[in-house]
């Protein structure tokens, strides 16, 4: 069957380029948002989640944090030094002297690394 | 297939209306969106319902729109805007369907098949549809429905355009009632030649076509004519598929010429440019193409001139200094030495560039690579940063569609 007989429409849209382009821009921005979306937690996980990061602080455990981007998830391994509310950055103990601030509001997942 | 529902959206004067929810001045005024007379481009590009209330259309000239309306309000296009209200208008709907199908900047197929239980009746979502997008972008939205594209299209061009309610519907079986008595014309998929053809043999309305016998139009006018006649039954097998948007065939670029160019060696330059301007599209988009297009349009209105002809490429590529030999093969071949009003240029049968990239020799790597640093000049520092000599010869375009969108003011 000829296309112009299942897609008369598609034969003869009009997009201009810079249209076309913005749109698919959109799609996959879309289409990561919906990958991508944070998951809700009820009051039992965030307490969960803050008693691992606790006890991490106090034990110096190193701990495994999952977080999650704009761009996607991200996997940290370091041992908690402090929270710092103001910010609300969770900073970490990466190795040496070195230390990563990790915004508290983006973390999905954390899991105590047995030594 | 029956219990299909399309949509087709359709913003009322979408630039204009666009111009009047960014500019609350001009509400309730008479504005007409037009470019640059200067250009060329001092036509009508939209209208508002009060400049169409004294008879103003898209496609006329400026001056004419002034000798009906004198107090007529002109407002400079402003495309890169329109584009952004589009994409926001199209979020609207994302929230409805996710099978959209973006057919120009103002319009869309939808289908909402299945959604009743979400949404309510056909007619509560496009009420919905249509509150939504007033309320959020301050435009007006009209919904044709059918139970197919073609039916959805007739019905929003025919009808819900003259509707109060903004909405109408058709359907096969309430089709031939309403679609048969307007005038050919009305038809989608008839312009003006075909309407001169069906009216030299007597058929004046979209009835009459569809009384004719099928094969007489298949005869006549091969697929054309056969399609015409399925849309006088209010028949169409299109369908809308999720992202059908990121399907792309072909990359082209058509500009209408400030001045009818008359020298082969200016249009040679804004073949050139024009060459360099898609092969960059293409490769934006990480993709080669195997055939190139090329079409010139001759500047007598009543008496075309002009050719359309293609040619596939020894091998697929988007580079402009590969490309553009065959657009000059095509050119001297076709050009019949009259004067030109339009040129256009486009590469089809894309394929992804990585696909081919083990098989390059030393060589084309090279140029790639150099291509590739070219591109990323452009991207970051504009079109005009880095640019050939030939654009510095006379007739050429770069400087003054740099920065425009389908040759207007961004």
């Amino acid at each position: 069957m000829s296309k112009k007989f299942n897609q008369q429409f598609a034969c003869s849209k009009m997009m201009l380029p810079e249209h076309r382009s913005s749109l698919q821009e959109q799609s996959v921005k879309t289409q990561c948002n919906e990958t991508h979306r944070r998951p809700l937690f009820d009051e039992q996980r965030q307490e969960e989640l803050q008693q691992i990061l606790d006890q991490a602080i106090i034990k110096r455990q190193t701990l495994q944090c999952t977080i999650l981007h704009s761009s996607g998830y991200q996997v940290y391994s370091g041992v908690p030094r402090r929270i710092d509310q103001t910010a609300g950055k969770i900073i970490f103990a990466t190795g040496g002297l070195r230390t990563q601030a990790i915004t508290a509001a983006e973390v999905v997942h954390l899991e105590v690394k047995s030594s | 297939m029956s219990n299909r529902v399309i949509f087709l959206a359709d913003m009322e004067s979408f630039y204009a209306s666009v111009e009047a929810a960014r500019n609350p001045a001009l509400l309730g005024k008479p504005v007409a969106v037009c470019g640059d007379p200067a250009q060329r481009h001092g036509i009508i590009l939209a209208a508002s319902r009060e400049a169409k209330a004294y008879g103003i259309k898209a496609g006329q000239p400026a001056w004419e729109a002034r000798r009906m309306c004198p107090w007529v309000i002109f407002v400079h296009p402003h495309m890169q805007t329109y584009i952004d209200y589009s994409l926001r208008i199209t979020q609207i709907f994302e929230r409805f369907t996710e099978r959209a199908l973006p057919y120009s900047i103002d319009e869309q197929f939808l289908d909402l098949t299945g959604s009743e239980k979400l949404f309510g009746s056909p007619r509560e979502t496009a009420t919905a549809i249509i509150l939504g997008v007033w309320e959020e972008i301050g435009i007006r939205c009209r919904i044709g429905m059918g139970e197919n594209l073609l039916q959805a299209k007739m019905a929003c061009d025919c009808f819900a355009k003259k509707s109060a309610a903004a909405f109408f519907e058709l359907t096969s079986a309430t089709y031939a009632a309403h679609a048969w008595p307007p005038p050919i014309g009305s038809l989608f998929g008839v312009g003006h030649r075909m309407e001169r053809n069906f009216h030299r043999i007597g058929v004046r309305t979209i009835g009459h076509l569809a009384g004719l016998p099928r094969e007489m139009l298949r005869r006549h006018w091969g697929i054309n004519g056969e399609v015409l006649w399925l849309n006088a039954h209010g028949i169409d097998y299109s369908t809308i598929e999720p992202g059908a948007v990121s399907e792309q065939k072909g990359v082209g670029h058509t500009a209408t010429l400030p001045r009818d160019y008359r020298k082969q060696a200016e249009i040679e330059t804004v073949l050139l440019e024009m060459t360099e301007e898609v092969c960059f599209r293409a490769r934006r988009q990480g993709k080669i193409g195997t055939t190139v297009h090329l079409y010139c349009r001759g500047t007598d209105f009543d008496y075309p001139t002009g050719f359309s002809r293609q040619k596939k490429l020894p091998e697929p590529t988007a580079a402009a200094l590969d490309v553009y030999p065959l657009v000059f093969e095509l050119f001297q071949k076709h050009w019949n030495r009259k004067p030109l009003r339009a040129i256009g240029i486009s590469l089809t049968g894309l394929t992804a560039y990585r696909q081919l990239q083990l098989l390059l020799s030393d060589h084309h790597k090279r140029e790639g690579a150099l291509l590739q640093t070219t591109d990323l000049v452009r991207e970051h520092f504009g079109r005009t940063s880095l640019f050939r000599a030939a654009s510095l010869a006379p007739g050429a375009q770069l400087f003054q569609r740099a920065g425009k969108i389908g040759g207007h003011d961004s």
